[in-house]
C-alpha cells in the first residue's frame, strides 16, 4: 500500500517536473532542430556565440548591471535594515510603513514619478536610470528589517562591549547571522532586475542600450533557433544562482516566514 | 560537493562565454563583406535623372544595395540595405535612374551604392569599404599557426584555472588571482593574434567562418601546398611540438602530483 502510494507520488512529481521543464526542453529542442529537411544543426549556437558579439556583449552588460543593482541594494538594505530593526530614531515606524507601502505599489504607478525625477537628474537614456532606482528600491530594506528584528539584542550589546563600531557590528554580527536571508535578497533582486522590461523601455531611447531581457523580444524574429539559444543564454545566470544558493534560498525564505 | 560542482561548471561556462565574446568580435570583423561603392551622378544640374554603373544592379535588375551607416555596439558600422529601383534607360555601361533613388530621404546626400562586393550581398550584411593592400601569405600562415599552437596549451591551462577557481570558494585568493591572470593572458593573446589576421574576405567562406569544406576547396584550388608547402610544413611541425610538449607537461605534472600524494 505504502509502495503504491509512493509510486503514485513519484509519477505525480515526474509529470509536474515535465510540465515545469517543458519550456526549457522546448527551447533546447528548437535550438538544434531545424525541421524535417535540415534535421539537427548547431548553427543557431554559432550565430549567437561566434558570428556576432551583439548577443554576448548584451549578456555581459546586463549581467554587470544586475550584479551592480543586487550588490548595491543588498549593502544598502543591510545598513538600513539594521537601523530600522535595532536603533531608535524619530519617525522610525512611519518611515518603515512608507517604505512598505512603496514596496507594494505596482511598478506602473512609480514609473512616471521616477521618469520625472530621472529626467531632472539627467540620468535618462543611460544605464544610470536603471541602476540607481534599482539600488534604492525599498524591498530589501523592509525584508531585512523583519529578519534583523529576530536577532537578539544581547549579541549587539556584547559586540559594543568589545568596542565594535556600527560597521563592524553589521559586518561581523548581523550579516553572518542572517546570511541565508541576505543571499536570498541578493538572488531575488538579481532575478527581478534580470527580468526587467518596463523600466528600460520607458527610460532608454536607444534600442542598442536595452538589456538582454528587452532585447530578447526583438531578437531575430524569423529564427526560432536563435531565439531559443538567446533564451538559454538568459537562463544561465539565474540557473547558476538558484543551483548554487538553493540551500540559502530555502533557509532564507523559511527565516522570513518565521520572522 | 554539489555546490563545488555548480561553481566549477559556472566558472567553465564563464570562461567559455568570455572566449566566445572575444572570438566573436574578431569573427564579425573578419566576416564583413568588402565592397566598392559609387555615388549617383546627376545628368545635368537641374535634371531629374542620375547615372549609376549598370554593374550596381542585382541580377534581376530591379534593385541595388547601398552601404548605410548606422550606430553599432562599437561605434559606426556599414550595413547593406536593398533599394528597389528600375533603370529607366541604359547608356553604354551606365544606367539612368530617377534622381531621388540615388540619394537619401532628404535628397541631399548621395547613397553609397555598392558596385562590387567580395561575396553576393544580403540585406543586413555588415560591410567594409575595400582597401588596396598586399597580403603577406607567409605571415598569415605564421599567425594562424601561432593561434593553433596556443589552442591546446590554452585549453589545458583553462581547465587548470577552472579547478583553481574552486579554491577561491574556500578563501584561497592567491589561486583566484592566478586564475584571473591566466584567463586575462589567454583572452589577450587570442584577441591580439586574431587581430593580426588580415585575410581578404574572398578567401573566407561566404557565410560561416567554420566552413571546413570551403577551406579544403580553397587550398586545393590555389595550390597552397605547392607554393607554400615548406612554410606550412614548418608551421605544422612547430604546432605539433608545442601540442606534444603541453601533453607531456600535463602528464608529468599529474604523475608528480600523484607521487607526492602517495608519499
Amino acid at each position: 500500500m505504502v509502495r503504491i502510494k509512493r509510486q503514485k507520488r513519484v509519477i505525480f512529481f515526474l509529470i509536474l517536473a515535465a510540465v515545469l521543464f517543458f519550456p526549457v526542453i522546448y527551447m533546447l529542442i528548437c535550438s538544434v532542430w531545424k525541421g524535417v529537411d535540415a534535421g539537427l544543426s548547431f548553427m543557431s549556437y554559432y550565430d549567437v556565440f561566434l558570428e556576432s558579439p551583439g548577443y554576448l556583449v548584451k549578456f555581459w552588460r546586463s549581467l554587470g548591471m544586475c550584479l551592480l543593482i543586487s550588490a548595491g541594494q543588498t549593502v544598502l538594505a543591510c545598513m538600513a535594515g539594521t537601523a530600522f530593526a535595532k536603533y531608535s530614531f524619530i519617525g522610525k515606524k512611519i518611515w518603515l510603513v512608507v517604505m512598505a507601502l512603496f514596496m507594494v505599489l505596482p511598478i506602473q504607478v512609480t514609473l512616471l514619478p521616477n521618469y520625472i525625477l530621472l529626467e531632472k537628474l539627467g540620468f535618462l537614456n543611460s544605464w544610470k536610470a536603471l541602476i540607481i532606482p534599482g539600488i534604492f528600491s525599498p524591498f530589501g530594506t523592509v525584508w531585512l528589517t523583519f529578519i534583523f528584528r529576530s536577532l537578539p539584542n544581547e549579541w549587539l550589546d556584547a559586540a559594543r562591549l568589545d568596542r565594535a563600531n556600527q560597521l563592524q557590528i553589521i559586518r561581523y554580527i548581523i550579516v553572518p547571522a542572517s546570511k541565508p536571508a541576505i543571499v536570498t535578497l541578493f538572488v531575488l533582486v538579481f532575478v527581478e532586475s534580470w527580468n526587467m522590461v518596463e523600466q528600460p523601455v520607458i527610460f532608454l531611447e536607444e534600442q542598442l542600450d536595452y538589456p538582454l531581457s528587452v532585447f530578447l523580444a526583438g531578437v531575430a524574429q524569423n529564427s526560432i533557433g536563435i531565439q531559443s539559444v538567446c533564451g538559454l543564454l538568459c537562463l544561465l545566470p539565474v540557473t547558476f544562482f538558484f543551483l548554487y544558493y538553493h540551500t540559502e534560498l530555502t533557509d532564507g525564505l523559511r527565516d522570513t516566514l518565521w520572522s | 560537493m554539489a555546490k563545488k560542482r555548480v561553481w566549477t561548471a559556472g566558472c567553465a561556462v564563464l570562461i567559455l562565454l568570455l572566449t566566445c565574446t572575444v572570438l566573436s568580435m574578431r569573427v564579425e570583423k573578419m566576416m564583413r563583406i568588402e565592397v566598392e561603392t559609387v555615388t549617383a551622378v546627376k545628368e545635368e544640374q537641374d535634371s531629374e535623372l542620375a547615372k549609376i554603373p549598370i554593374s550596381c544592379y542585382n541580377e534581376d535588375k530591379s534593385s541595388f544595395f547601398y552601404a548605410h551607416e548606422r550606430k553599432g555596439l562599437f561605434g559606426a558600422e556599414l550595413v547593406a540595405v536593398k533599394k528597389e529601383s528600375y533603370p529607366i534607360d541604359e547608356e553604354e555601361e551606365m544606367a539612368l535612374i530617377v534622381y531621388t533613388e540615388g540619394f537619401d530621404s532628404t535628397g541631399m546626400k548621395p547613397l553609397k551604392i555598392v558596385s562590387q562586393s567580395s561575396w553576393p550581398l544580403e540585406e543586413g550584411d555588415l560591410l567594409v569599404l575595400k582597401e588596396d593592400r598586399e597580403v603577406d601569405v607567409v605571415k598569415q600562415i605564421q599567425i594562424l599557426a601561432c593561434f593553433t599552437a596556443i589552442l591546446l596549451p590554452g585549453i589545458l591551462l583553462l581547465v587548470r584555472c577552472v579547478k583553481r577557481f574552486s579554491d577561491l570558494r574556500d578563501g584561497n585568493w592567491k589561486a583566484g588571482i592566478e586564475s584571473f591572470i591566466i584567463i586575462g593572458i589567454w583572452l589577450g593573446s587570442i584577441f591580439s593574434l586574431t587581430g593580426k589576421l588580415d585575410i581578404p574576405r574572398e578567401y573566407l567562406p561566404p557565410e560561416y567562418i567554420l566552413d571546413i569544406g570551403f577551406y579544403i576547396n580553397e587550398i586545393q584550388e590555389f595550390k597552397l601546398l605547392e607554393y607554400y608547402g615548406r612554410e606550412l610544413l614548418i608551421c605544422i611541425v612547430c604546432v605539433g611540438f608545442i601540442w606534444f610538449g603541453s601533453i607531456l607537461a600535463v602528464f608529468f605534472c599529474c604523475t608528480y602530483r600523484k607521487s607526492r600524494k602517495s608519499k
